[in-house]
């Protein structure tokens, strides 16, 4: 075959974006209202209220996942079944997520039926009925999806590493949805209670993307929302504690034929001034396909599919990850890459072509990542639930053009030890224990059954 | 509907390739989707994994182009991108801002016309060892991972096109040869054999001289065999339990070969799959998962395939304890109910509602759009393909929908894979 080809392309800089601003409203009874208007056929709806797992009191984790679990199963209008076929007749989805900072509930639907999407959804959190019944039913399929989670070696990995990074008495370290034992100390009564502190309107946030006029949209929620008084006011707290000393976990999976590894610490969360110049470094490090981890560990060596550093935020903190799945036999010589490729940007930096490159992936990204509806509502929400002001992404955004290969490397090399970081690894351990004990010593690894 | 028809334009290159405009100025962005009607059906015996490996090796770089190049140029420019490998064909796509997609065009135009002049030896055993990475972590490192490969191969028959995943066997991986990649583009990756749409902000014409800038000098090639869908006749149902894997609770897998996409009994197994699994209220759910509190979850729909024959599936994940087949049991019921009695025009209305939000929500962004009208003008010849089966799903017949479930859904003729936990397994 033979090929004429235009010569390589140069690139225009595109233009400068910034994350919307919503029109903003607040209810009489106190609910705020964001409003991101769009062309969007298809409208989401979320509505941020400010409990999720950290404030869960000890011993009950999983409250709040049941709880917002409930909501839709039994109103004083429908019953849990009739209720999924009041979404159905409107083609429309609802979900509940928890994170650490704020319980999410998410209703999707075609524009045509959001008036009666709005009156569900309103329905959920000023009519929830929480019945026993459904309450032993809800709490076993969570309990069952926790046993599931803990069975999988990725999510068993990620539970694994935040044990290790977080006190027994920081609520972060135990999974999103508790644990078999914590789930079946619940009643009834303490999960209706938890979720009715929750639902109150001048806490909560309701998030609207999509293509409606802000007049039909303003009546729409006067219909819907004006009741909500919301009842039982109590404060919130937040259940966390100072990171723990660094350790390493071992999980072992007789038979793995790949090793689940996780490495991480906490650190800075996303409003300290330190996070934009750790975020560039940790972009640097594993954030592409071409970043540091991955040109070795995936493209150079071939020991995994995949392998990604990230900065998590939580409310007033930040986790430093790094998680990749190797085969069983490249486990050794992977810690030892992801150990010496760390060691050598602490000591040498990163180079001014990768800081202004990883600027670059990281603000031009936005545009196509936010051109949804959904997905501004989800990045708002989510700004929302680790307690950041309205600006913090525009601020956020501005901050990272100003981050130089000194600012990044300095950061990095001061928060970023391999001596502070913790392990997790769930694998064949009777298989990988000389090396992990070669790199970490024998006495540091605590090992469990899978 | 979000798309806009008239702002649609079709154009097929002198040398073959067929192209796809959308015009939609919302997003200073453009999506960019190539599909090549290559996937691994056609690959041949011993050589399984084939096509999805050398889609790993479409970003090992081009004539132009170094290793790692085609990512680190377009994630400099913010774009998202990859790549995926079905049954029936091959994608590649990337969403760039508007200024990129001269870019974008070089990339894939140097890769369709340049890509044997950089392939080497240590790309393929480089991206052979991340397959087989990637099969490990989506599928033998995981609980119930193989179920899909597993339905295949007992739904089709061994050299049936089917019958394996486009993932591969690790052997026949490992036995990939550097002329196998190489006879492989070059019978596969021609012009004529692929779909270019591109959908956002460009403007027609502009967009259509970038075009035939970029992919006009490719030669046009020898168009590959066109594959014959294989024999519709069925295997004697298969039924594989699973009781040696390290499971967390009970599973039931059921898969039938259903009409291939392009069929009427297509659009009405998605209405059949919204009522058995998918909707909200969906009669698995209800039965399943609220009144009996069997499974904890039920997953299902239509695999839409061109080659002979799609695959329709119904899923149950056990609850704690329950052994598989009462899992079936009740399956059983539930599907052979819906292939007796009509179900009410409610019902029904509230199904279609359900598909036509599924595709708002597939077509949402740029991509989702260009995907899809790379899916019609690729595997139909016409981009609108996937509007025109909304439309046949809108006026479908409540008990044509019930003929169809009856005529192709009978649980006794389903492949059946059941899984229950090990007695010493971890709980």
């Amino acid at each position: 075959m033979t090929t004429q080809l235009a010569p390589r392309p140069t690139v225009a800089p595109p233009p400068a974006y910034t994350f919307p601003t919503p029109r903003t409203r607040v209810l009489g009874n106190g609910l705020t209202v964001e409003h991101f208007p769009s062309r969007n056929r298809l409208i989401t709806l979320t509505l941020v209220t400010p409990a999720g797992t950290l404030a869960e009191p000890a011993g009950s984790e999983g409250i709040a996942t049941v709880a917002a679990s409930l909501r839709d199963e039994g109103t004083a209008h429908h019953t849990g079944e009739q209720f999924a076929a009041a979404l159905d007749r409107i083609g429309a989805s609802y979900e509940t997520r928890v994170t650490d900072g704020a319980t999410l509930a998410t209703l999707q639907v075609p524009v045509a039926g959001l008036a009666p999407a709005l009156g569900l959804l309103a329905e959920t959190v000023m009519r929830a009925t929480y019945p026993e019944d459904e309450f032993e039913r809800v709490r076993a399929i969570v309990t069952d999806r926790a046993n599931s989670a803990r069975l999988n070696p990725g999510m068993r990995a990620h539970q694994v590493l935040h044990a290790a990074c977080f006190r027994p008495e920081d609520r972060a370290g135990l999974p999103e949805s508790g644990t078999a034992t914590s789930l079946k100390g619940l009643t009834r009564d303490d999960v209706a209670a938890f979720d009715r502190a929750n639902l109150l309107p001048e806490r909560a946030t309701l998030l609207v993307g999509g293509d409606v006029t802000p007049s039909a949209l303003d009546d729409l929620l006067g219909e819907a929302f004006a009741d909500w008084r919301g009842r039982d006011r109590r404060a919130v707290t937040a259940r966390t504690a100072d990171p723990a000393s660094p350790r390493v976990i071992v999980v072992d999976r007789p038979g793995s034929v790949q090793t689940e590894i996780r490495l991480g610490l906490v650190g800075p969360g996303p409003s300290d001034p330190r996070y934009p110049a750790l975020r560039v470094a940790t972009h640097v490090l594993g954030g592409s396909m071409n970043s540091r981890l991955s040109a070795v560990l995936r493209e150079e060596k071939g020991y995994t599919y995949g392998v990604h550093g990230w900065l998590r935020g939580l409310p007033g903190r930040g986790q430093f990850m790094i998680a990749t799945p190797v085969d069983t036999p490249s486990t050794g010589p992977a810690i030892a890459d992801l150990v010496s490729i760390i060691e050598t940007m602490r000591a040498d930096g990163i180079t001014d072509a990768e800081c202004s490159g990883a600027i670059d992936e990281l603000l031009l990204g936005a545009p196509l990542e936010l051109q949804t509806a959904a997905a501004v509502v989800n990045q708002r929400a989510t700004h929302l639930a680790q307690g950041l002001p309205s600006n913090w992404f525009n601020e956020h955004r501005a901050a990272l053009k100003h981050i130089s290969a000194a600012d990044a490397s300095a950061v990095f090399a001061e928060l970023v030890a391999p001596a502070a970081l913790c392990g997790a690894f769930v694998g064949d351990a009777e298989k990988i224990m000389p090396e992990l004990e070669a790199v970490f010593g024998g006495s540091a690894i605590t090992v469990e059954p899978f | 509907m979000i798309t806009t028809p008239a702002l649609r334009h079709q154009h097929a290159l002198a040398n073959g390739l067929r192209v796809v405009i959308e015009e939609d100025h919302d997003t200073p962005a453009v999506a960019v989707n190539l599909w090549y009607g290559v996937g691994s059906r056609h690959e041949k015996a011993g050589r399984t994994g084939l096509a999805h490996l050398f889609e790993h090796l479409m970003f090992q770089g081009s004539a132009n182009a170094a290793a790692g190049e085609h990512f680190a140029l377009l994630d400099a420019i913010g774009a998202q991108l990859n790549a995926t490998t079905s049954h029936d064909r091959t994608n590649y796509f990337e969403t760039v801002p508007t200024q990129g997609l001269d870019l974008a065009l070089w990339l894939e135009a140097d890769r369709l016309g340049g890509l044997l002049a950089a392939l080497d030896q240590t790309g393929l055993d480089n991206q052979r060892d991340v397959v087989r990475n990637e099969r490990r972590q989506r599928m033998d490192n995981q609980p119930y991972g193989t179920a899909w490969e597993r339905l295949f191969a007992a739904t089709f028959e061994p050299g049936h096109q089917y019958h394996h995943m486009p993932i591969g066997s690790m052997r026949d991986l490992a036995d990939a040869t550097l002329d196998d990649v190489r006879d492989f583009f070059r019978e596969h990756y021609v012009p004529g054999n692929a779909v270019l749409s591109l959908v956002g902000d460009v403007d027609t014409e502009e967009a259509l001289a970038k075009v035939e800038r970029y992919f006009g000098g490719i030669d046009a090639g020898a168009m590959p065999q066109v594959k014959a869908p294989q024999p519709t006749h069925r295997r004697i149902p298969q039924r594989i339990d699973v009781t040696d894997e390290d499971v967390p609770n009970s599973a039931v897998f059921l898969m039938w070969p259903v009409p291939a996409d392009g069929s009427d009994a297509c659009d009405h197994l998605d209405l059949a799959a919204q009522i058995l699994t998918e909707a909200n209220s969906s009669r698995l759910k209800q039965e399943l998962v609220r009144r009996e509190r069997a499974a904890t979850s039920v997953h299902g729909g239509l695999n839409r395939m061109v080659g002979g024959r799609s695959v329709f599936t119904v899923t149950a994940m056990g609850a704690d304890g329950v052994e598989p087949h009462r899992l079936l049991e009740l399956m059983t019921e539930t599907i052979q109910r819906l292939g007796k009695q009509t179900p009410s025009e409610q019902e029904l209305e509230s199904a279609r509602a359900n598909c036509e939000a599924g595709h708002l929500q597939a077509t949402q962004d740029l991509g989702g759009r260009a995907d899809s009208l790379s899916h019609g003008a690729c595997l139909f010849g016409d981009p609108g393909y996937d509007e025109a089966t909304l439309e046949a799903i809108r006026t479908c017949g409540a008990d044509d929908m019930r003929r169809t479930v009856s005529d192709w859904l009978d649980p006794a003729e389903a492949t059946v894979l059941t899984y229950r936990p090990r007695e010493d397994a971890a709980r």
